[in-house]
């Protein structure tokens, strides 16, 4: 998704303007001369400056070219399918993992994925329990990363 | 000296040693390579194991799991845009490119290579000069640090080939990042937004990871009709050509390895700054800059040879004054204290056998990549054989996993997949992502530096050219900033002239 | 019909986890112990040590976690918010008698289940080798000649050495402001810049310095305590140098949540007692240079409500506390 450079610019300087506006309340520290304001201040002054000169040079250099461009690959249904499946896989494990646990979730999310890709059934199902499986043994038993077991609790291991 | 030496080639010739370094080994290729896990959990990890190790094994298994995790760290994200370790994220652009061009082997092959030849150099100057530099070291105060970050943040106009300007902005919005949290050197709560995991800041490595490997899966999703990558057959094994490389780059690869030793002997400078100043400077003096980006192995030479340069170059000022190089070295001294092995510059007479039993380690280790990560290459690259349309999932849930791992919290994941989409618009619209990640690793470093320089000079801001040090950076800082500018004055007076 | 079976499922599953939780001895399953700092530090060394030993103890696997950030405020947390079943554990630290005056968190230390207070690390007073201060008095009479001059730093604004410098120089008769504090990553990088001449006293714990004071470039002038280290005889206490009362330390605790079984307290207190005492921790402990102390229950409770006071007394007096 390709948008104009004139309302990236403006999007920046709005950014700009928040962080600048932002940094103005934070309080002066007691005994200290520099406040927790000061950095983001000078942050806030160089986007606003650089978002400045981007507007200036994509309206220097005419208003040409559409305001937003969408790939080709999002517009057609199986590209726009395949990232909903990545962006909401990931947003669903991040609502149920503590909930179902790992060993369940992970597996779900996979299959959607391969789905939306056009994996057939028995090769989505069967790479996605093998996939879970290796990955919970190299990060929690070997790494000790402490994957959530959710419902799976009493079988924890 | 000649008895302790012997003594120190028994110690470490040892059968149960070479054992615990085989095995470190192994651990630090796989730690190095899984996002998400770095070089600092591998040494954080071993340290229960090492606590009923003698001293020269509990040493060795640090050192070498470390070695292999920062060059294991350049697998992944060569291969896939998921560098293992921050170390990798400086040439992951660079690398990558090279696999789509077919070039895997070489981009890995060059890694390696230049891994081994950099972390020998280290070494060999953490033997001869460790107790000198660690003094130079010591004449570092926020004033000196200042000037160098600043430096390093020149990088991000360097690096970004097509547009400094989007390149300018992109580092801005990484240092906005670098805001959030209380970890600033006031310890107010900056940017939370009342959420406590937030007050802790952006995690940078689950950033990182999103910002590269997910990004990619984003884009992979988005495209379904784009061409699979290209496998080259192979062409003889990974080390072919690699001495008309390091004949041919041999001055990069000098630069490297000394620009990373130096950084990596400064206190609170590491392998990951190292190896953007290197990359950016490769760009800088490079005869045919143009080819940067595009997958050209001269960055991948001399920022490689960085990163394992400057895992040395930490040992310095932690062997002869106790004050940690980096993150790794700041367990390690807490290891050497307990194996009686106490820093400080009489480490050199106490513990002289011991001490160059370590030395001989960070040489075997150097040289044990070689056949290991040549095997982790080999196996690692049969991902690139499977179909993308099974390996990009397996590797989203590695980014979860990984990310999840670096705090065990689901705010990570989150951090990884907002950060994901916000680098898949910012690469759709042109803005380089690699200097936001540059803002996110600098931007804590330059405020505080800033501001205690500031506090300590009372406000002027003469206290940065006041110190023989810090005023020799400065004056560099300033002149590669409007170099560029004068040449352009200069050239504009002079030509109506002519 | 096929989802109302998942939820079936799913709700006879949740069934077998709380009855599973409630019936097996303590502990059934791998035990999370959380540091609120970084791996590296002195809190995560000994929470290593203590988790492998405790490993050992109870026969389960104890995973050490670090949850850092917000100096101190996520991992703490972490810790108060866990379910109090005996399976998420932590470390507590001195700064959770900081933060709430701060107005940083809700969290007191009576969020929680104090196991054991392990250790304590007095403050120290240390300046470069070369500096011209032989004595605390000398130091002292610098400060008070050119206020604001000499700048001291070791830990971030509002941090545990902080609060150390601000409450002896309160205690001395001198306004804190007087040493402005330069706030830094940490002890490392505060005596760093001061061996490179950017600040001129140190308020860190000794094993803090230990290898800058070894190397010859520091030198501590007393400590924040009722006696002295048993290794460095020759640093006075405060009291000694210069008669005053004022005392500091940072301290670490196993702790649980709020409302910790007791039958976890039974197994739990006598393993820790045991490892406590145990040669493999005290050798870890003296070889490190942490200082060992030991305090539950009842005398724990008391040592944490006086060093609440305590800090919340400073942190009013330098104007950090809301």
């Amino acid at each position: 998704m390709r948008f104009h450079d004139a309302f990236n610019g403006l999007v920046l300087l709005l950014a700009a303007i928040a962080l600048l506006v932002y940094s103005l309340t934070l309080p002066a520290m007691q005994g200290q001369q520099f406040g927790p304001g000061v950095f983001p201040l000078m942050v806030s002054v160089g986007l606003g400056a650089c978002a400045l000169l981007l507007m200036a040079r994509a309206v220097a250099a005419g208003w040409s070219g559409p305001f937003v461009a969408v790939d080709a690959g999002l517009r057609s249904r199986r590209g726009l399918t395949a990232v909903l499946a990545v962006v909401l896989g990931t947003v669903a494990y991040l609502l149920l993992s503590d909930f179902l646990g790992f060993l369940v979730v992970a597996p779900l999310v996979l299959v959607a994925i391969f789905r939306s890709q056009r994996v057939g059934w028995p090769a989505a199902i069967a790479v996605a329990l093998l996939g879970t499986a290796v990955i919970h043994f190299v990060f929690y038993s070997m790494l000790r990363v402490p994957l959530p077991w959710g419902l799976l609790t009493p079988l924890a291991w | 000296m000649p008895d302790a030496l012997l003594t120190a080639f028994g110690l470490v010739f040892d059968p149960y040693v070479l054992a615990v370094i085989a095995g470190a080994s192994i651990f630090g290729l796989f730690v190095g390579a899984i996002p998400g896990l770095t070089a600092t959990m591998a040494t954080a990890l071993l340290v229960p194991v090492t606590f009923f190790m003698e001293p020269v094994p509990a040493i060795a298994a640090i050192v070498t799991a470390t070695a292999m995790a920062i060059f294991a760290g350049d697998i992944p994200g060569c291969l896939v845009r998921m560098p293992g370790t921050p170390a990798s994220a400086a040439y992951t652009d660079e690398a990558y490119a090279m696999t789509r061009k077919g070039q895997a082997e070489v981009a890995l092959g060059a890694g390696l290579v230049f891994s081994v030849l950099g972390g020998i150099f280290g070494s060999v100057v953490l033997v001869l000069a460790a107790p000198a530099l660690a003094e130079v070291a010591l004449r570092f105060s926020s004033f000196e640090y200042f000037w160098l970050v600043a430096l390093g943040l020149t990088c991000a106009v360097f690096i970004s080939t097509n547009d400094p300007l989007k390149g300018l902005i992109s580092l801005f919005l990484g240092l906005g990042v670098s805001l959030a949290g209380l970890d600033n050197p006031s310890g107010y709560p900056r940017l939370t937004f009342g959420s406590t995991e937030l007050l802790g800041g952006v995690s940078f490595i689950p950033a990182m990871i999103g910002m590269f490997a997910v990004s990619e899966i984003i884009r992979w999703a988005s495209e379904p009709d784009a061409p699979a990558f290209k496998v080259q057959r192979s062409i003889g094994n990974v080390f072919t050509g690699m001495w008309k490389m390091t004949v041919a780059y041999r001055w990069p690869l000098v630069r490297g390895s000394t620009v990373g030793t130096l950084i990596g002997a400064l206190p609170g400078a590491g392998a990951d700054i190292a190896a953007w100043i290197s990359y950016a400077m490769s760009k800088r003096l490079s005869k045919t800059p143009e080819k940067f980006g595009t997958g050209h192995p001269e960055g991948i030479v001399e920022s490689g040879a960085s990163n394992n340069a400057a895992l040395s170059g930490a040992w310095i000022p932690a062997l002869v004054f106790g004050i940690p190089g980096d993150s790794i070295t700041a367990i390690v001294i807490g290891v050497l204290y307990m194996k009686g092995m106490n820093p400080g510059p009489t480490i050199f007479m106490n513990n002289a056998p011991q001490l160059y039993a370590v030395f001989i380690v960070f040489f075997l280790a150097n040289l044990l990549m070689v056949p290991f990560g040549w095997a982790a290459i080999k196996a690692a690259k049969q991902i690139l054989r499977m179909p993308r349309n099974i390996m990009m999932p397996i590797i989203l849930l590695f980014c979860i996993v990984g990310a999840f791992a670096i705090n065990n919290t689901a705010a990570g994941v989150t951090i990884m997949l907002v950060f994901g989409i916000v680098a898949f618009l910012m690469e759709s619209n042109g803005f380089p992502v690699a200097p936001a990640i540059l803002g996110m690793v600098l931007g804590a470093l330059l405020e505080d530096t800033f501001v205690s320089s500031m506090i300590k000079a009372d406000g002027s801001l003469l206290g940065f050219f006041s110190r023989p040090i810090s005023a020799t950076l400065g004056v560099a800082a300033i002149l590669v900033w409007f170099a560029p500018l004068l040449m352009r004055t200069l050239r504009r007076w002079q030509a109506p002239a002519a | 019909m096929k989802r109302r079976s998942l939820l079936a499922l799913a709700a006879g599953a949740a069934l077998l986890a709380t009855a599973g939780a409630a019936s097996a001895a303590w502990p059934t399953r791998p035990i999370t112990l959380i540091v609120p700092w970084g791996a590296g530090g002195g809190t995560d060394a000994t929470a290593r040590i203590i988790g492998s030993l405790l490993e050992r103890e109870l026969g389960q696997p104890v995973n050490v976690v670090n949850r850092t950030g917000g100096s101190g405020v996520v991992g703490h947390t972490a810790i108060a918010t866990a379910a109090p079943d005996g399976y998420t554990l932590g470390i507590m630290t001195v700064e959770i008698n900081m933060m709430h005056w701060q107005g940083l968190t809700q969290l007191t230390w009576q969020s929680y289940t104090p196991v054991a207070i392990y250790n304590a690390d007095p403050a120290g007073v240390q300046v470069a080798a070369d500096a011209p201060y032989k004595t605390l008095k000398d130091l002292l009479d610098a400060v008070k000649a050119n206020p604001g001059k000499l700048k001291a730093s070791g830990t971030g604004q509002g941090g545990i050495w902080h609060l150390a410098i601000a409450g002896m120089l309160k205690g001395a008769g001198i306004d804190p402001a007087a040493a402005p504090f330069v706030p830094s990553q940490g002890a490392a990088s505060g005596l760093q810049d001061m061996v490179a001449g950017g600040v001129q006293i140190v308020p860190c714990s000794i094993p803090e310095a230990r290898a800058m004071l070894d190397a010859g470039k520091v030198r501590s002038l007393a400590i924040m305590d009722g006696k002295r280290n048993p290794a460095y005889p020759g640093v006075p206490t405060l009291k000694e140098a210069i008669g005053s009362d004022w005392t500091m330390a940072a301290w670490r605790s196993v702790v649980g949540p709020k409302g910790l079984p007791k039958e976890v307290m039974d197994r739990l207190l006598p393993a820790l007692k045991k490892i406590h005492d145990g040669q493999e921790f005290r050798d870890f402990m003296g070889k490190q240079g942490f200082g060992i102390m030991w305090a539950d229950g009842a005398a724990a409770d008391a040592f944490l409500a006086k060093s609440d006071a305590d800090l919340g007394a400073v942190m009013k007096a330098v104007g950090i506390a809301k």
